[in-house]
């Protein structure tokens, strides 16, 4: 049975830094099974985004609900965390689907932090057929190569952006493309060639609704899609609130163990501060996603074994995780995490185990031993 | 059809080798390599899908500015391409660094230089957005992109590098307000004519010797718009006059660590290009004054990089007056701009080691290099070169299990080595162990040293006759297992074995190891 992981990020929500020192954070609530609405106990949890990169212990930032559901997580105060804006929580049990929660460290202690509650539902089947009604419009855009990023965009979206949304299009093309071809070079036995550029495509009289996952995962496996983006205009939900222009992307190869990338990355922007810069700017993140895309696909061919080369493939989709990572900057954990994962799924698959932590024990052990020598 | 090119001064770059010596029977040489390439950098017309015509002359008052500034090195060339070259364009739009790269290597040039300009306007008035892109060519650029060590040892030499930078860059978007683009004074370099317009038929305003200083105002196309004394414009074609950078609105001939360029991407252009002609402190100034430009530094990227050429700069700038903590700071910023970038680590590695002749600092580096990434290949040879040195006592490396085995593992691949198989059969299951479990056998007359170096680092030695069991924790291994140096010295039929080896959690394994005088082990 297939996994089903929602994963919400929400620094647009959390984004605004609070002038709080980053300090000791607490984080507590209760994980609530949906169908029962009583406590689940047996969650595991465990903080992302921090644990490969610090040397913290294992018991502080994994742990266990307890038997009514109940968590409570608490962090040390870390120098490291200085430039660190967020991180994410992630909560897992067998038979349900996984959640995530993303917290804005330099809001801790806000009341968000505590007392929060959570819920987790069964695992379901997915059904991935798309409507009957979309398979024709689908089918004119269908590539048995499958390599395309598909664009979703609402009518009322179109209306906002302007009748001819080429411009925006071009701006998620050539942002992709641009950081997809500035990858560093990484060095011989893994030197790689640039990794392939990404068409976009415009799928137009479809609509898809910013609740709507499953239509998208859908839609896209059908395509072959390595990944779909939507385009929505979101109603305000009162009067106090604007109209908002939100983006779902959403990478569509997957299966179970990539749960943790098997995301929607929505970013959402009131109308009426949206501009051309937003688009560049959404573009630009887009670029690192559809780099995880493509090594997921290489990852799948892998595990269907098509090909002899398939080895090479994932060997290659190792050495752009391993480029990626190189321009991650520190205050980016949650893209470091999401590409070292994968480079533990990667490695565990060529064999090679999960190298990066046990090795960097080892060799601080060893350097201490030394004197610093 | 050939494209035209504007093009200015061509010559030929005499560059050697920085030499530090470390003792009398070892030398530690930074080398950097002869330039290659006609010229230097290549500047494409900014792509402008609004039809603006601000791309046109941005690209033009690029040209000038970096010809202005790098224009005086003996050598340097600056070419723009024709603005006209319109399937060029379209090129370069849709193929973006790989036909940049493409341009790069049909002019020889080193670098080129492109990017793409926007207007936005609103009712707080208009504003240019630019962004920028930089394609390095790395043929042309040869060993420049590297920071290298040669070790000259009685016995053997030796080399290493690693990169300075990667090769291509996106810069972050730079914001200016429309009437900054092009606002600066402007000095007339041969006698000049204002013209009513932009145009070289136009009626003649005045006529101007050289040197007069002008205030431009705006661009057309390659003509710069002047304010005249009287309050009415007129024009000046752009080949007439000298564009620098700005400083206080005045013109500066070159720059001098206060003036501007217009983009924050020239300054890091004109660090390239002095770095390769070794003027290391102007070079130094230059990527100072990229790294210091306000708002650059969210694209922590390209910062590292600047950072890192900044180093190499201050490195070579006066090596005699080298101060480790002052001088490896720009290394120190990269890494901590790059924390995941293995060769951050290695190339402060290499620094530190190269000016100081110290290790304090140096196998940490390595180390967090190797845990980033265990195939590095510049953090092994650089630790295999240490462990050859220091077997020559010309090295106090300490004796660290995990230098040892990365370094049998890199001396074994230097050799003609017996391949290894990549599975041993018949291994038996055990839940008691919690790894994997190899049991090692010597049926030589000689002692083994078995090299792990995968999951975890090991060096084990099994005495002749001997069996060990050994214990590692699962996964993919490059294992390298040889013989004392002293033997295989000797006696050449002995070679070492090397393999790659994957070792499964609760298994049990038998490695035995003979030796045939038939010719195989």
């Amino acid at each position: 049975m297939r996994l089903v992981m929602l994963v919400v990020l929400l620094w647009l929500l959390t984004g605004n830094a609070l002038s709080q020192t980053p300090g000791a954070i607490q984080i507590s609530g209760q994980i609530i099974d949906q169908n029962t609405e009583g406590g689940l106990g047996g969650v595991a949890w465990r903080v992302e985004g921090v644990a490969w990169r610090l040397d913290v212990d294992e018991a502080l930032i994994s742990g266990t609900t307890d038997a009514n559901g109940f968590f409570n997580i608490k962090l040390p105060k870390l120098e490291d965390w200085q430039n660190q804006k967020h991180v994410a929580v992630r909560f897992s049990k067998k038979g349900f689907e996984q959640v995530s929660w993303a917290l804005n460290i330099h809001a801790a202690g806000h009341p968000d932090c505590s007392r929060l509650k959570i819920s987790m539902r069964p695992n379901r089947a997915e059904d991935l057929t798309p409507d009957p009604e979309a398979i024709e419009t689908l089918d004119s855009y269908y590539s048995s190569e499958g390599r395309s990023l598909y664009l979703l965009l609402s009518p009322s979206l179109v209306r906002v952006i302007g009748n001819d949304p080429s411009l925006l299009l071009e701006a998620f093309q050539y942002n992709i493309t641009d950081h997809l071809q500035a990858l560093p070079v990484v060095p011989p036995p893994q030197d790689i060639t640039v990794p392939p550029d990404v068409p976009l495509e415009w799928i137009q009289n479809l609509e898809i609704g910013p609740q709507e996952a499953r239509k998208m995962r859908a839609y896209g496996s059908y395509l072959k899609a390595l990944a779909m983006l939507n385009g929505v205009v979101v109603p305000s939900a009162s009067e106090k609130q604007e109209v908002c222009v939100r983006f779902d992307y959403q990478l569509i190869p997957f299966q179970e163990e990539f749960g943790f990338v098997r995301e929607i990355v929505s970013y959402a922007w009131p109308v009426s501060q949206l501009s051309f810069d937003h688009y560049e700017e959404l573009a630009q993140r887009l670029g690192f996603y559809t780099l995880l895309a493509l090594c997921v696909r290489e990852v799948l061919a892998f595990d269907r074994g098509q090909s002899a080369g398939e080895r090479s493939g994932l060997e290659r989709a190792r050495a752009y995780l391993v480029a990626e990572r190189s321009r991650l900057g520190p205050d980016e954990p949650l893209k470091t995490h999401y590409v070292q994962a994968l480079l533990d799924i990667i490695s565990a698959k060529l064999g090679a185990g999960k190298g990066f932590s046990l090795l960097q024990q080892q060799l601080q052990q060893q350097l201490r031993g030394s004197g610093g020598k | 059809m050939m494209n035209r090119v504007y093009l200015l001064g061509v010559c030929l770059l005499l560059l050697g080798v920085q030499g530090i010596a470390y003792s009398s029977n070892v030398h530690f040489n930074f080398a950097i390599a002869d330039k290659r390439g006609d010229t230097d950098v290549l500047i494409a017309e900014f792509l402008d899908p609004g039809d603006t015509g601000i791309g046109k002359s941005l690209s033009y008052l690029v040209w000038r500015e970096l010809l202005t500034a790098i224009g005086n090195q003996t050598g340097k060339s600056v070419i723009l391409l024709n603005p006209a070259e319109e399937t060029l364009l379209e090129e370069l739009k849709q193929g973006r660094h790989e036909a940049a790269l493409e341009l790069a290597q049909k002019y020889r040039a080193s670098m080129v230089l492109w990017g793409d300009v926007k207007v936005r306007k609103s009712s707080a008035g208009s504003r240019v957005l630019v962004s920028s892109f930089l394609t390095l060519n790395p043929e042309a650029y040869s060993r420049d992109l590297f920071l290298t060590m040669k070790v000259e040892s009685e016995k053997k030499d030796y080399q290493f590098q690693e990169n300075i930078s990667k090769s291509r860059f996106n810069f972050k978007r730079f914001d200016m307000r429309s009437e900054e683009v092009f606002a600066r004074q402007l000095i007339t370099r041969i006698p000049a004519i204002l013209r009513e317009q932009p145009a070289a038929a136009a009626p003649v305003v005045q006529r101007l010797p050289a040197g007069i200083v002008l205030s431009a105002n705006d661009m057309h196309g390659t003509w710069f718009e002047v304010r005249m004394p009287e309050g009415s414009v007129a024009y000046i074609a752009g080949n007439e006059v000298s564009v620098g950078p700005r400083l206080a609105g005045q013109l500066q001939t070159q720059t001098d660590g206060q003036s501007r360029f217009t983009m924050p991407v020239e300054h890091f252009v004109e660090g390239l290009s002095y770095y390769p002609s070794r003027r290391f402190e102007d070079a130094y100034r230059a990527f100072h004054q990229f790294i210091h430009w306000p708002g650059v530094n969210a694209s922590n990227d390209s910062l590292a990089s600047a950072y890192r050429w900044q180093g190499a700069s201050l490195m070579f700038k006066d090596p005699s007056r080298f101060d480790e903590v002052r001088d490896l700071e720009a290394f120190s910023q990269a890494v901590a701009l790059s924390p995941y970038d293995p060769s951050a680590y290695n190339i402060r590695a290499l620094a530190r080691f190269g000016m100081t002749h110290q290790l304090d600092g140096v196998l940490e580096d390595l180390g967090k290099a190797l845990t980033i990434d265990n195939k590095n290949t510049a953090a092994r040879d650089m630790l295999f070169t240490l462990a050859e040195v220091g077997k020559s006592d010309a090295l106090d490396l300490p004796d660290l299990e995990w230098v040892s085995a990365v370094a049998g593992i890199e001396r074994t691949l230097r050799t003609t080595y017996v391949k290894l198989p990549s599975e041993i059969e018949a291994p038996t299951s055990d839940p008691n162990i919690e790894g994997a479990r190899l049991n090692v056998e010597n049926h030589t007359a000689y002692p083994l040293n078995l090299n792990f170096v995968g999951v975890v680092t090991r060096r084990v030695e099994v005495n002749a006759g001997d069996a060990q069991d050994i214990e590692l924790v699962a996964g993919e291994y490059e294992l390298a297992v040889g013989f004392s140096q002293a033997l295989q010295g000797r006696e050449p039929r002995v070679r070492p074995m090397y393999g790659i080896q994957t070792y499964k959690p609760n298994m049990a394994y038998v490695l035995k190891f003979y030796l045939n005088w038939q010719g195989n082990h």
